[in-house]
C-alpha cells in the first residue's frame, strides 16, 4: 500500500514545523515580516497534512483497518512494541479534525497572537501538540496511545501557562498538569491491565506484539467475556483516565482555568481536539466497555452527572471564556453518555460536531475579546453586533448550532445522544437503567445549555447599552498591562478582526451549518465509522420506539432559546450586574462551583504540606511511627471535608436527611423490585 | 375484655415511670434543697427496677395481646438502659452542681426517658415502638435544653426536636404504610406477607421497610440520619449526653435489631440495605471522628461509628436467618460500660463552672487523678476493641455473624474501621498522659463517682473474665 505510507507525512510535518519554530524562530520572529514568515510556517505543515490526510481517507476501504508498520522501538524478549500507525475510520476521524480545525486555528492564532513577542515559541507549542494529538489516534498499539496521551498533557501545560510571567496562569497550567496525573494513574493502570491479560492468555502463542491492536482485539472480547469482574476494572481504570483528559467530574476542575491560556489554545485543544481524547479512547476500547454493562452505567452516570453540573456552573459565569469552558465541560458529558449507552459512534459524531461550533463559538470569543482590549466580562460588554458584523454572524451560527436548532450540526448529534440513551439498552446498573436516566437528564440539560448560551450571546451582542461606555477613564498610574495592551475605557471602539482571522471563522461557520446534516443524512457517519469496528456490539437504536425524540429536542432547544431571550432581552439584568450582593445566592454558589473547586484544592495544598511534613519526621523517628501519622492524617484531610457539610444548619442537616431518605426508598423499592 | 397482666413484664417499666412521677413531686416539695431528694428517690426507684429486672426471668412470651414482647434481648437491654439511668443520676449531682445548673426536674425526665428506652426494648409492635420511641425523645428533647442559660444547650435541644420530629414523621408514615400492606402492627407478620403477598403489598411493604428504617436510623444516628448527633451532643450538658450515648441508644438499637430479624427468610435486601448504611456510618463516624478537636464531638461520631457496627451485627441478623442474638447482647453491654465509664471520666473533671471541652483539656489527668487516667486507658482499650475487655468480645462475635451471613467484606471494612477508631482513641490517651497545662490541681472523686467508676472498669474487664458463666445466665449456652 504506497499511498498509505503517507500517513507518516502527516505525522511528520508538525514534528518538521515544531523543530524549526522551536530551533529558528526565535531569530527570525523579531520583525513584522519574520513573523509573517514564521505564521506561514506554522500554518502550512498542518495544512498540507490535512490535505494528505483527506487524500488517504477518499482511498479508505472503511470495512479493513490497515496497519503501517513499522520502525522497531521496543525490542525485549517475548515483547516488542514497534513505532506503527493504524489507519481506520476512527484514526481519520481525528486526523482531519486535528489537522482540520488545526489549520484553521493555526491561521487565525497568526492574526491573534501578532502583537505577541514570543510568537514562535507560541507556534513551535502548537504544531508540538498536534504532532501529539495526531501520535495519539493514529497509534497502533497502547504504549503510543500512551505516548500521545502524555504528549498532548505536555503541549497543553506549555500552552495553559505560555504567558508564565502571570502567576495565575503558571497556577493553572500546574493544576491542569496535576489533575491529569491522577487521570494518567487510571490510564496506566488500565492499559497494563490489558497488556498483562492479554500476554497471560493461553491462545498468545509466539505472539510478541502484545500491546499492538490487532493482537489485543482479537483476543480480549473472549477474555473479558470469561472475567466480568476484570472486564468492569479495566473499564473503569480506562474511564478514571478518559475522566481525567475529558474534564469529567470529579476531574474536571482544571479545564475551566485552563482558559488562562491564550483563545487559539483554548479553541483547538480544550475544546476540539484533546479534550476529547477520552471519547475516542472509549471508542478504541469499546470491547472493554461492552464487556461491562455496570461501568458503561458509572460512564452514563457521570457523564449526565458532569452535563448537568458544569451547565448549571455557567449560568454564574461573567467571563465569556469560562461560559464556553463549561459548556465544553457540559458538551463532553453528553459523548460520555452515548459512549456509556454503547452507542460509541454517536459520541464521535458529538465529538466531530462539537469540534466545529465549540471551535468557531471559542475562535468568536476571541475575536470579540480581541475587540474589548483583552476585556473577558460580558458585563462590559452589549451592543456588540453593529461593531463586529463578521463575528456576529459567525458565532449566531455556532450559537444556534449548540442550542440544538433543527438543521443545524450540533442538532443532529445533540439529538442522537439523547435517543441513544433513552433506548436504554446497555448502560444498566442491576435493576437501575442508568442510560434512560442519563438521557432524561440530557434532555433536560439540552434545554439549559440553550438558555446559557442565549445569555452569552445577549449580553455580548445585544441589550440597551454598551456598557463599557460606563467604565471609568483609565489612569497611566495603574501600571502597565500584562501582555502591553492598552486598557478598555469609555472611549473605546471595537474594531473587527482582521483578514486571517475571518476565514476561520467562515470556515467554521459554514461547517457547523451544514457538517451535521452532510454526516447524519442517510446515516453517513454511522457506517462510515462503525464498518471498521471490532468486538461485539450491543444493537443501539438511536431512535427509540415510542417517544417522540424529534419533539423532545427540538422543544428543549426552543424552550431554552426563549427563556433566555425571555430574560436576557434587554441586556445585562441588575441582578446579575457587578454588584454581587443583588445576585440570588444560588447563582453565587454556581459561580464558585458550589464549593468543589475550592474545597479540593485547599484540602489538597494546604494539608499535604502537613502530610509530607509528617512523613518526613516519621523517618527520622521510625519508620512506623511515620506510617501512623501519614495515615492519620491523610484520613482527617478526608475528615475535613466531610466536615464541610457539618455546617450547624437545621435546614442543611434535614436536606441530608431527605436526600438520604429519597435514596434509600428508590434503593429499597429498585432492589426489592428485583423479586427477591 | 380486659386483659390479664403480666407485671413481671411490665413490672418493672411501671416502676420506673412511678419513680418519675413521685420524683417530680418530691421536687414540687422540696425543691432545689441541700439534700436533694429527688436524686435520692430517683435511685432508689432505679434500683428496685433493676432488681426487678434481674429478678425477672422465665421463657420468651408475648404478653398484652401481643404487644409486648419479652426475650433475651429486650431484659439485657432494658436492665442495660436503666443501669445507665442509675449511673448517671449517680454521678449527676456532683456535674449539676460544677456546672451551676441548678434544675432537680432533670431526674423525673431522665426517669421517664428510661422509660421510654424500656418500652423499645420489648415490644415488636410498630405502634408500641412508635410510642416508647417519643416517650424517649420528648424526654431528651426536653433534657437537651436543661442548661437553660447556656445558648448552646438551648440550640441543641430546639435542633434536636425539630430534625426529630421530622424522623419521626417518616417512621409514623412507614408504619401506616405498613399498616395498609398487612392490616396489622405487628412486626413478625411481616416474612408471610413478604413471601406470600400480593405484589402491589410488596411495593407498599418496601416503601415502609425504608420509611421505619429512616426513623429507627435517626434514632440510632446512622449516616446519613446522623448529622444532629454531634451537635446535640456539644450543645447539650454532659450527663444529659451520658445518658443520650448509652442508655437513650440502647433501645433504638435492639428495635433496629428487632426489626432487621422479622424479615426473616426475606431479608436479603434488607440486610444489605442496612449493610450499606452500615458502611457509611462507620465512615463517616470514624473518620470525621479524627478530625474533631472538641471531646464531646468525638465521642458523638464515635457513638455514630458505633451505630455503624450494630447495624452490620442487624445486617447479618437479616440476611442469615434466625441468628443467635448474642452478638448485639455482649456489644451492648460493653457499648454501654464503656461509654458511660468514659463520660464519668469526663464529668468527673468538671470543676467550677467549667468541663473539659477539648482533647487538650485532658492534659495533665495523669497527675491529677491516676485513677481517673487509668480507667480511661480501659475504657479507650475497650473502645477500640483490642482485647481483653468487653469491646473486644461484642465486636469479635459481631464479625463471627457477619462471617456467618456471608458477609466477609463488610466484617472487612468493619475491621479496617476499628483500625481507624485507634488513631483517636488513642490521641484521648496520649492527651491524659500529657503533662499539665494551666488547672494541676488533684482532682478529688465523691463517693457515688468512685462507685460508678469502679463499676463501669469491672463490668468492662470481668464481661472477659466471666465470659462463660455470663453466658450460661443468660441462658445462651
Amino acid at each position: 500500500m504506497e499511498g498509505n505510507s503517507l500517513i507518516w507525512l502527516t505525522l511528520g510535518l508538525p514534528i518538521l514545523g515544531f523543530l524549526f519554530q522551536g530551533i529558528c524562530g526565535r531569530f527570525l520572529d523579531k520583525t513584522a515580516s519574520g513573523k509573517k514568515l514564521m505564521g506561514l510556517l506554522a500554518v502550512a505543515p498542518i495544512a498540507i497534512a490535512f490535505v494528505i490526510g483527506a487524500l488517504i481517507t477518499k482511498s479508505l476501504d472503511p470495512a479493513k483497518a490497515v496497519v503501517v508498520s513499522s520502525i522497531p522501538w521496543i525490542e525485549l524478549k517475548g515483547l516488542s512494541i514497534p513505532f506503527e500507525l493504524r489507519i481506520d475510520t476512527l484514526s481519520m476521524t481525528m486526523v482531519l479534525i486535528i489537522t482540520g480545525i488545526g489549520a484553521l486555528i493555526h491561521l487565525y492564532a497568526t492574526g491573534y497572537m501578532a502583537e505577541e513577542k514570543d510568537y514562535s515559541r507560541f507556534f513551535a507549542y502548537l504544531n508540538l501538540f498536534i504532532a501529539a494529538m495526531l501520535i495519539l489516534v493514529l497509534g497502533n498499539n497502547l504504549m503510543m496511545l500512551f505516548i500521545g496521551w502524555e504528549g498532548v498533557g505536555l503541549c497543553s501545560y506549555l500552552l495553559i501557562g505560555f504567558w508564565y510571567e502571570d502567576v495565575a496562569n503558571a497556577k493553572a497550567a500546574n493544576k491542569a498538569f496535576i489533575v491529569n496525573r491522577v487521570g494518567d494513574w487510571g490510564l496506566t493502570l488500565g492499559l497494563l491491565l490489558i497488556a498483562t491479560l492479554v500476554a497471560t492468555s493461553a491462545e498468545i502463542q509466539g505472539e510478541t506484539r502484545l500491546f499492538s491492536y490487532d493482537v489485543v482485539f482479537q483476543h480480549l472480547p473472549k477474555i473479558l467475556a470469561a472475567n466480568p469482574g476484570v472486564a468492569t476494572a479495566a473499564a473503569l481504570l480506562l474511564f478514571v483516565g478518559a475522566c481525567g483528559k475529558s474534564a469529567q467530574f470529579p476531574l474536571y476542575l482544571w479545564l475551566p482555568d485552563a482558559m488562562a491560556g491564550p483563545t487559539p489554545v483554548s479553541a483547538l485543544i480544550h475544546a476540539a481536539t484533546m479534550v476529547t481524547s477520552g471519547v475516542v479512547l472509549m471508542n478504541r476500547m469499546s470491547m472493554v466497555f461492552e464487556a461491562s454493562a455496570v461501568a458503561s452505567a458509572v460512564v452514563c452516570a457521570v457523564g449526565a452527572f458532569t452535563a448537568l453540573f458544569a451547565a448549571i456552573i455557567a449560568f454564574g459565569q461573567t467571563d465569556i471564556k469560562k461560559v464556553l469552558a463549561y459548556s465544553t465541560v457540559s458538551q463532553l458529558g453528553f459523548m460520555f453518555v452515548a459512549c456509556g449507552a454503547g452507542a460509541y459512534w454517536v459520541g464521535m459524531f458529538h465529538v466531530t460536531t462539537h469540534a466545529f461550533f465549540k471551535a468557531l463559538l471559542f475562535l468568536g470569543s476571541g475575536a470579540v475579546i480581541h475587540a474589548m482590549a483583552h476585556e473577558q466580562d460580558m458585563r462590559n460588554y452589549g451592543k456588540l453586533a453593529k461593531y463586529l458584523p463578521v463575528t456576529f454572524g459567525t458565532m449566531m451560527i455556532g450559537y444556534l448550532a449548540i442550542a440544538g436548532v433543527p438543521g443545524l450540526s450540533g442538532f443532529y448529534s445533540k439529538e442522537e445522544v439523547i435517543g441513544s440513551a433513552l433506548a436504554g439498552n446497555h448502560a444498566i446498573a442491576g435493576a437501575l437503567e442508568v442510560g434512560k436516566w442519563s438521557g432524561w437528564i440530557c434532555l433536560v440539560v439540552a434545554a439549559l445549555t440553550a438558555m446559557y448560551m442565549t445569555r452569552m450571546m445577549w449580553l455580548t451582542f445585544f441589550g440597551n447599552e454598551e456598557q463599557w461606555r460606563k467604565i471609568e477613564p483609565h489612569h497611566a498610574a495603574e501600571g502597565e498591562d500584562d501582555h502591553g495592551h492598552h486598557h478598555l475605557d469609555a472611549t473605546h471602539k471595537p474594531h473587527e478582526v482582521p483578514f486571517s482571522m475571518a476565514i476561520p471563522l467562515v470556515a467554521l461557520a459554514a461547517l457547523s451549518l451544514l457538517g451535521g446534516w452532510f454526516l447524519a443524512s442517510g446515516g453517513r457517519f454511522e457506517h462510515w465509522l462503525m464498518a471498521s469496528h471490532v468486538g461485539p456490539l450491543t444493537e443501539v437504536p438511536t431512535h427509540p420506539e415510542g417517544i417522540p425524540l424529534m419533539a423532545l429536542s427540538v422543544g428543549a432547544a426552543v424552550l431554552g432559546i426563549c427563556a433566555g431571550i425571555a430574560v436576557y432581552m434587554k441586556g445585562l439584568p441588575a441582578k446579575e450586574g457587578w454588584d454581587e450582593s443583588k445576585w440570588s445566592a444560588f447563582r453565587l454558589r454556581a459561580r464558585d462551583q458550589f464549593g468543589y473547586d475550592s474545597l479540593v484544592v485547599n484540602s489538597v495544598t494546604s494539608d499535604s504540606a502537613a502530610f509530607s511534613a509528617s512523613a518526613n519526621t516519621g523517618f527520622d523517628h521510625g519508620v512506623i511511627e511515620g506510617l501512623g501519622e501519614g495515615a492519620g492524617s491523610a484520613t482527617s484531610w478526608l475528615g475535613g471535608i466531610f466536615n464541610s457539610v457539618q455546617t450547624g444548619l437545621v435546614r442543611m442537616y434535614a436536606s441530608i436527611m431527605l436526600i438520604g431518605v429519597v435514596v434509600l426508598v428508590l434503593y429499597v423499592v429498585i432492589s426489592s423490585g428485583g423479586g427477591k | 375484655m380486659i386483659p390479664t397482666i403480666d407485671w413481671g413484664v411490665i413490672g418493672p417499666v411501671a416502676i420506673v415511670a412511678v419513680t418519675g412521677m413521685i420524683a417530680l413531686i418530691v421536687h414540687m416539695i422540696t425543691g432545689n434543697s441541700e439534700k436533694n431528694f429527688t436524686q435520692k428517690v430517683t435511685v432508689f426507684g432505679l434500683l428496685i427496677a433493676l432488681t426487678s429486672l434481674l429478678a425477672a426471668g422465665g421463657s420468651e412470651r408475648f404478653v398484652l395481646q401481643e404487644m409486648v414482647v419479652m426475650d433475651r434481648l429486650g431484659s439485657v437491654g432494658q436492665l442495660l438502659t436503666v443501669f445507665s439511668a442509675l449511673i448517671v443520676a449517680l454521678v449527676s449531682p456532683a456535674y449539676l452542681e460544677a456546672k451551676r445548673i441548678k434544675l432537680g426536674e432533670f431526674y423525673p425526665m431522665l426517669a421517664w426517658a428510661t422509660v421510654g428506652g424500656m418500652i423499645v426494648c420489648c415490644t415488636r409492635n410498630l405502634l408500641v415502638l412508635f410510642v416508647g420511641i417519643e416517650i424517649l425523645s420528648i424526654s431528651l428533647y426536653v433534657l437537651a435544653g436543661l442548661h437553660r442559660t447556656s445558648k448552646k444547650s438551648e440550640e441543641s435541644a430546639i435542633k434536636y426536636f425539630l430534625l426529630g420530629a421530622f424522623a419521626t414523621g417518616f417512621l409514623l408514615y412507614g408504619i401506616a404504610m405498613f399498616y395498609g400492606a398487612t392490616g396489622s402492627l405487628n412486626m413478625s407478620t411481616l416474612v408471610s406477607y413478604w413471601l406470600h403477598g400480593a405484589p402491589e403489598n410488596k411495593i407498599l411493604l418496601s416503601l415502609s421497610f425504608a420509611l421505619i428504617a429512616v426513623g429507627i436510623g435517626f434514632k440510632c444516628s446512622l449516616a446519613p440520619f446522623h448529622q444532629w448527633t454531634p451537635d446535640v451532643y456539644e450543645g447539650a450538658p454532659t450527663n444529659v449526653v451520658a445518658f443520650m450515648a448509652t442508655g437513650g441508644k440502647v433501645g433504638a438499637f435492639v428495635a433496629l435489631w428487632n426489626f432487621a430479624d422479622s424479615f426473616g427468610h426475606a431479608g436479603r435486601f434488607v440486610g444489605m440495605t442496612i449493610a450499606t448504611l452500615a458502611v457509611l456510618s462507620m465512615l463517616v463516624g470514624n473518620v470525621l471522628a479524627m478530625a474533631q478537636k472538641n471531646i464531646k464531638r468525638l465521642l458523638a461520631y464515635s457513638s455514630i461509628a458505633n451505630a455503624g457496627y450494630v447495624a452490620v451485627a442487624a445486617a447479618s441478623v437479616a440476611i442469615a436467618f434466625r441468628l443467635n442474638h448474642i452478638a448485639l447482647i455482649f456489644f451492648l453491654f460493653g457499648y454501654v460500660l464503656t461509654s458511660l465509664g468514659v463520660f464519668v471520666v469526663v464529668l468527673a473533671m468538671a470543676k467550677d463552672g467549667e468541663e473539659p471541652m477539648s482533647l487538650d483539656d485532658l492534659k495533665g489527668l495523669a497527675s491529677r487523678s491516676p485513677i481517673l487516667a487509668y480507667s480511661l486507658v480501659v475504657f479507650v482499650l475497650s473502645l477500640i476493641g483490642l482485647g481483653p475487655v468487653s469491646g473486644f468480645l461484642g465486636k469479635l462475635f459481631i464479625l463471627k455473624d457477619a462471617l456467618t451471613a456471608n458477609l466477609a467484606w463488610l466484617a472487612v471494612v468493619m475491621v479496617l474501621n476499628s483500625i481507624f477508631g485507634a488513631f483517636y482513641y488513642f490521641g484521648m490517651l496520649r492527651s491524659a498522659f500529657a503533662p499539665a497545662e494551666g488547672d494541676a490541681r488533684p482532682i478529688s472523686l465523691s463517693i457515688p463517682q468512685t462507685f460508678s467508676l469502679s463499676v463501669c472498669v469491672v463490668g468492662v474487664i470481668g464481661a472477659v473474665v466471666f465470659y462463660a458463666p455470663l453466658l450460661a445466665h443468660l441462658g445462651l449456652r
